[in-house]
């Protein structure tokens, strides 16, 4: 008896499921419901395998490998397909993780067809990674999209003007295809005004508008959106390069959208519970701001400038318990050992703060024996990002590499996704980084690492590995080249002013067609060529990522694509 | 990934739906961790997804209703505007420039943020808080001398003209690492040639390469190296020859070029990119 479709129908409902109560839980009242509906899953399909099972030992018809056509479905041949495609996609409804949704529709064409027509949430992390065409094909009733571009270190000017990152044929497709979108985000994309003049008219039912760190449009664009967008809701902008010709765009919301401007000046005095955003506020007195913080005690999430110093991180720390995500911004950026805060602050937040899983940290000195204490103490941290000012800085104590704090805070924290390191670091911290972290899914790499050894206990250990951004380290061709199949399991690759060689990067585009590798080279390589005394040349930016869509056809002439 | 390894465990017979394992592996799960809760300032009402009904607060939401968010600043403090004076004193700018801390190199060990992409902080952000500073230093200076009525023109002129230019890229041949300079820190070639040739030329952060200890002398024509600029037509030219703020306003970049790549350069209107640089198609 083979494993046929029925038997790994139910395998998937059942492990999907399983996988979902896990990441459920957002709503207490999701949950409850939850066990139960487990519950009765299990139930049924067992019920309906053991059917399905005396169903084939009656007729003793051998067992087909492949359900293929809903017609079979409908009369009732095979096994799961006993079931109306109605009821399949109710029972789909519950797996909104779309990784389960991703599982479920591999099964069998049937449940493919279920899947991609009652999907309503899509997720593209990388715009090149498959052509806006066929995800609009595949999910024609989409109603939330989201579209991520460029790569992240082009947030820190990184990645040259004109690189890519187009919204242009995502709307277009959409509106060809998708037309009951409601949802768009964007996030590191160039978006016209004529992309959302497309937007604004494509799609009657649309209601929410998210950009982050876009650009190319300009205020006219957003009056588009808002004079013809009649259910907007939201309209969500941060951190975007817009064109200002004035304020015009803002008149052009009908009077009935009352709702959506509301830069209410709110009232401190009641709790605050969700978070907090002062990191655009350098002036306020910092004995005001830490009372102010002393009365949230509910607060959730903090952003604040480093002026608050160590002293008003300890005011945090008594006063914020609920404190789940903490960024600190630097504010002065010259003066030379000015500390606002430092590894004291950190420390603090992590005694005070038991919840803590988030944190972007910027300051001027940190200490392996103050991340020891802060992995200690908070061992919950899923996104961890210190940025030491000053590239290739020792403890400050002892002179020794961070090695074994960043060590400490991988082998603590189990759960952790995202990492960022900064400071002197030897290959030993990705030794441990490629040991300990097997859940990390983004690495920042900058100014660390003594050989190409470093980058491959990353590329080794790190089963989870979704991006792994690098800059001015000196990994070379056989890290690149040292374990090719990873890049398959991974969104992206980024490697700028480090040492690979055009050589390297054509050896793994001939190992690997799957994947894009961009070798970006701002200035004209004639230059750079004299300069190497006759050795290859080095790759000044290297972007790999892997695709179904084969060589992008956008891409400027600085970009080659090998 | 987890669900392509159950896949292949799992489902070992049967037709594959068409490109599906591929594609699915491309239209990811949008994984929790993937990025930040973003507290952006937004227009209109969050799908409420937790249980608490509160928006996020911004700075802006804090201040009384009268400034508007341009003004952002609403008082200086003298500390920081005493520092940046003598800062200025120290890296001998002119006397009228305002500070931008980070164009003074003078071989302070605090010239990381001379690199490009360095520290890590969106443009936006470097952006508005550079702008705040300057606005505190500039108030401070202007206090002095000017009513409380002028003061609020000229600052916002100021964050205007910040936006405009702002910070450019500089590269120089050679160098790998590129840095970047805040053009609105200088008011005169000389002081750009100066700040660009401490920042050559002092080793820093000991990732260069070596340098000559020479002054670069930059905008003498007869030096080994040129100071260039691309302007907003996408030309390159010999920095020097327009009004300093003809040049601002059109500048995108700064290369420091090798003279004996820099001929063919030296009027407007006549790009050096046909000599050396491969033509760039404007698409």
């Amino acid at each position: 008896m083979g494993f046929g479709p029925g038997r790994s129908q139910s395998f998937f409902l059942v492990l999907a499921a399983a996988r979902s109560e896990k990441l459920g839980g957002r709503g207490s009242h999701v949950q409850i419901g939850y066990e139960w509906q487990m519950c009765f899953f299990v139930c049924l399909l067992i019920s309906c395998w053991f059917l399905g099972e005396r169903n084939n030992l009656e007729t003793g018809r051998k067992r087909i490998p492949s359900c293929s056509s809903s017609s079979k479905a409908v009369l009732g041949e095979g096994t799961m397909t006993y079931f109306p495609e109605e009821v399949v996609e109710h029972i789909f409804s519950f797996l909104p993780a779309q990784r389960d949704r991703n599982t479920v529709s591999l099964v069998c064409k049937v449940w493919y067809e279920i899947e991609r027509l009652s999907r309503r949430s899509v997720f593209v992390g990388n715009c090149y990674a498959v052509r806006a065409e066929r995800v609009a094909l595949r999910f024609p009733n989409v109603r939330a999209l989201t579209v991520k571009g460029k790569p992240h270190f082009a947030d820190f000017n990184l990645v040259p003007p004109d690189w890519g990152g187009y919204a242009g044929p995502w709307i277009e497709a959409a509106a060809r295809g998708c037309v009951g979108l409601e949802e768009l985000r964007m996030k590191r994309m160039v978006v016209s005004d004529e992309s959302l003049e497309l937007l604004s008219r494509s799609f009657p039912r649309f209601r929410a508008l998210v950009l982050i760190s876009c650009e190319g449009f300009s205020t006219d664009g957003l009056a588009a959106i808002a004079s013809h967008c009649k259910l907007l809701s939201e309209l969500d902008l941060q951190e975007n390069e817009v064109e200002d010709r004035g304020p015009r765009w803002l008149s052009c919301f009908p009077d009935s959208c009352t709702s959506l401007v509301s830069l209410n000046f709110a009232c401190i005095k009641g709790e605050v519970n969700a978070g907090l955003n002062l990191s655009y506020a350098p002036t306020l007195d910092a004995s005001d701001l830490t009372k102010m913080i002393s009365r949230c005690v509910k607060l959730q999430r903090l952003w604040v400038l480093d002026c608050i110093s160590d002293k008003g991180l300890q005011v945090v720390a008594s006063s914020c318990k609920d404190l789940q995500e903490l960024r600190v911004f630097p504010s002065d950026f010259y003066v030379a050992g000015y500390s606002a805060v430092t590894e004291e602050g950190l420390v603090a937040i992590s005694l005070g703060c038991p919840k803590l899983n988030s944190l972007l940290y910027f300051c001027h000195q940190m200490t392996n024996a103050a991340l020891i204490t802060v992995a200690k103490n908070c061992p919950n941290f899923t996104r961890f990002r210190l940025c030491i000012l000053e590239p290739g800085k020792p403890d400050v104590m002892t002179n020794q590499p961070l090695d074994e704090g960043f060590g400490a805070i991988v082998r603590e924290c189990k759960g952790l996704r995202r990492l960022s390191i900064s400071g002197l670091l030897t290959d030993k911290v990705f030794m441990y980084i490629g040991k300990y972290a097997k859940q990390l899914e983004m690495l920042s790499i900058a100014f660390a690492g003594d050989s190409d050894k470093g980058m491959m206990h990353v590329m080794n250990g790190c089963k989870n590995l979704r991006k792994l951004e690098i800059r001015d380290s000196p990994f070379g061709d056989a890290a690149l080249l040292g374990n090719v199949a990873k890049y398959e399991t991974m969104r992206s690759l980024w490697m700028s002013s480090c040492n690979v060689t055009l050589k390297g990067c054509q050896v793994l585009a001939s190992k690997m067609p799957m994947l894009n590798i961009e070798v970006i080279n701002e200035w004209d390589g004639c230059n750079e060529m004299e300069e190497n005394h006759g050795e290859l040349p080095k790759v000044e930016k290297l972007y790999v990522y892997r695709t179904t869509a084969g060589a992008r056809d956008d891409a400027p002439n600085f970009v080659k694509i090998l | 990934m987890r669900g392509a390894a159950v896949t292949t465990a799992v489902f070992a017979t049967g037709e594959p739906p068409p490109a599906a394992e591929a594609e699915a592996e491309e239209v990811e799960e949008n994984s929790t961790g993937d990025d930040e809760l973003e507290l952006g300032l937004s227009l209109g009402s969050k799908k409420q997804q937790q249980t608490v009904s509160c928006r996020v607060l911004t700075a802006r939401d804090l201040q009384p209703p009268a400034l508007s968010p341009d003004s952002s600043v609403s008082s200086s403090s003298p500390a920081a505007g005493a520092t940046a004076s003598s800062k200025r004193a120290k890296a001998e700018e002119g006397p009228t420039a305002t500070t931008s801390p980070a164009t003074v190199a003078s071989g302070h060990l605090q010239s990381s943020f001379g690199v490009v992409g360095w520290p890590p902080i969106r443009t936006f952000r470097m952006n508005s808080l550079f702008n705040q500073a300057k606005e505190n230093t500039s108030e401070a200076d202007t206090k002095k001398t000017t009513t409380d009525e002028s003061n609020l023109p000229k600052d916002k002129e100021e964050s205007k003209k910040g936006r405009a230019a702002g910070w450019v890229k500089v590269n120089m041949d050679g160098d790998v690492i590129g840095r970047k300079v805040d053009l609105n820190a200088h008011c005169s070639y000389k002081t750009l040639a100066l700040a660009l040739e401490l920042m050559f030329t002092k080793p820093s952060i000991g990732l260069c390469t070596s340098y000559s200890t020479k002054s670069l002398k930059l905008l003498d024509n007869s030096a080994e190296y040129q100071l260039t600029y691309e302007d907003r037509d996408g030309d390159w030219m010999l920095v020097g020859d327009v009004p300093w703020e003809m040049f601002v306003g059109s500048v995108k970049r700064l290369r420091i070029m090798r003279t004996s790549d820099a001929n063919g350069l030296g009027q407007q209107h006549q790009g050096i990119h046909r000599t050396t640089c491969a033509t760039r198609e404007r698409g």
